[in-house]
């Protein structure tokens, strides 16, 4: 096949996926979106799988979902506040610039394992200014203002998280593996380092009082334990004293107390802490398994529905039917990322991969979760859809730093 | 009219169906082109405890008194995992695991890794290792 060929056939996923964002943002209000702007991403959305070293075959589908995912969240965001969606698509737009620009610069993505304690140092920095400079939100510090610009560190912390896990695992992983659970120095020894990076961000995140992002890293951490070592007893001991901080936190911060109380009884106080739950709830219940249609249902009534509710507009307008192809998608995307993990010949790659992975399943299950009330909500954005500048462009980034992983270099026919 | 959101979520659906059925038709990894050439484990001759045998390994090799080290030393100097000998990018490189009594290569102690040359010998506690090449089995 020639090059050329090859090139227009990786693309099919992202025209296909253009036609449905399109599709999906006919629905948008007009008069929300500038007209020319649709034009100019899906041109940035087509060059970016098309930009790629020749002779190497990638996994197309991954840019492709994610394309697909944010148009749907665009279509959401734009119902319920077109203001919001006009910052969200020039974000989008920023983060198609980045990927695009990203897909050449992690092409040599191996040499990151080489810094590991730049990462770790990178994310115990960012707490110390979050600690220093956060603006508090909603009894949570988790914003830093920069003149107009205002990021959430946390969002890029947990890239830092995993690309640091990644490469100390890739070293130590047979050690681990082989150390016997009740040999106390061992343990010490070996998984020191990581217990001890990883614990400070841990303290900093429950002292920042975010434990939504606490858990998904805590999530990350030992499914990547996991999958580099197989022992269960580490999985076992980082869930137990996760559980004794969460109890520890829960009985000792009234915020975090109330979210609990909030969580089990909604309707003990209706219109006063339990208000955005049971709004919620009802929004999902007036969706129904049809949904009530685009622009007809009332979402708005939900406080902060752009951010952490988005799920329960989306299905309150699109019901259970849209809510499972939404979970369909992401699910792929899920499995589409394990997938390049298992088909990797290294460690680095593989655990970078099963990172990346981990971080997107936990994050969706953690705020799916949280919405329909399976468990206390902790506020953290669903990937792609809910509105929020720094979320978006790293999620876009972590596709495509997956997307590099997965390079399969085309062995030339004979 | 139909309503446009089912539009959306067929066109949804068919993408997904397109994802599962079609991209992942796409069969097993190939296979490295140039597999014959490339090392695949490392040779160690080991004196210890009066006896010289020598064995061909993997690209990594865990050296201790641990039942699951892949080089088992009986001898009450060498730790549970002692050291590690594994092939990298631009070599074979010996690294202490932060042994009690340490690594000397050629006499000299391991501080962190160290590259190792072809009959380069070593020591472990009382065994000695020399390390007598790379090549290409199974």
């Amino acid at each position: 096949m020639s090059p050329l060929l090859a090139r227009l056939r990786a693309c099919v996923p992202m025209v296909l996926a253009l036609v449905v964002a399109a599709a999906t943002l006919r629905l948008a209000p007009s008069g929300a979106l500038p007209v020319w702007l649709p034009f100019a991403l899906g041109a940035l959305a087509l060059a970016w799988p098309m930009i790629r070293p020749a002779g190497v075959t990638r996994d197309d589908t991954l840019p492709a979902l994610a394309i697909v995912l944010s148009a749907i969240g665009l279509a959401v965001v734009a119902r319920l506040e077109p203001s919001l969606a006009q910052r969200q698509l020039l974000w989008l737009a920023i983060s198609l610039m980045l990927a695009v620009a990203a897909g050449p610069a992690f092409e040599r993505f191996r040499v990151l394992a080489a810094y590991k304690y730049i990462w770790i140092l990178g994310s115990i920095v960012l707490f110390v200014a979050l600690a220093a400079f956060g603006q508090e939100v909603n009894g949570a510090r988790l914003w830093i203002r920069l003149g107009q610009l205002q990021f959430e560190p946390v969002e890029i912390i947990k890239l830092f998280v995993v690309l640091f896990m990644a490469s100390y695992l890739t070293e130590t992983a047979d050690v681990i593996a082989r150390t016997k659970p009740w040999s106390l120095r061992a343990n010490a020894k070996y998984l020191g380092p990581l217990f001890l990076g990883w614990g400070i961000s841990m303290g900093i995140l429950v002292f920042e009082r975010d434990l939504g992002m606490a858990t998904l890293l805590l999530g990350t951490f030992v499914a990547m334990l996991y999958v580099a070592t197989r022992r269960i007893d580490l999985v076992v001991g980082a869930s137990a004293v996760f559980g004794v901080a969460a109890l520890w936190a829960a009985t000792h911060y009234s915020y975090v107390e109330r979210r609990i109380a909030v969580w089990r009884d909604p309707f003990h106080d209706p219109l006063g802490a339990g208000y955005q739950a049971v709004q919620s709830l009802f929004s999902i219940a007036n969706g129904g398994l049809f949904g009530t249609g685009y622009g007809l249902g009332r979402p708005d009534y939900i406080p902060s529905v752009a951010t952490d509710y988005v799920y329960a507009a989306y299905g309150e307008e699109w019901g259970a039917l849209g809510s499972i192809v939404l979970l369909s998608i992401f699910l792929a995307l899920v499995l589409r990322a394990l997938r390049v993990a298992n088909r990797q010949p290294d460690l680095y790659a593989k655990l970078l991969a099963t990172g990346l992975a981990a971080v997107f399943g936990f994050q969706i299950v953690i705020i799916v979760g949280g919405v329909l009330r399976l468990f206390p909500l902790t506020g953290i954005t669903l990937p792609f859809v809910s509105y929020g500048g720094s979320s978006l462009v790293t999620n876009f980034l972590l596709v495509a730093l997956l997307w590099s992983i997965s390079s399969e270099r085309r062995i030339p026919a004979k | 009219m139909t309503d446009p959101r089912l539009v959306t979520l067929g066109l949804s659906c068919a993408f997904l169906a397109y994802v599962v059925l079609v991209r992942d038709r796409r069969g097993p990894p190939p296979a490295p082109a140039l597999e014959a050439t490339i090392p695949t484990g490392i040779e160690l001759t080991v004196f210890h405890a009066g006896a010289i045998k020598t064995y061909r390994f993997g690209r990594r090799i865990l050296v201790g008194r641990a039942p699951s080290a892949d080089l088992r030393l009986d001898d009450a100097r060498v730790s549970r995992l002692h050291a590690r000998i594994e092939m990298r990018d631009d070599g074979v490189y010996v690294e202490d695991l932060g042994s009690r009594n340490g690594t000397t290569v050629e006499g000299e102690p391991v501080g962190g890794s160290r590259l190792l040359a072809v009959d380069d010998e070593v020591t472990v506690g009382t065994a000695a290792l020399v390390f007598r090449g790379v090549g290409a089995w199974k």
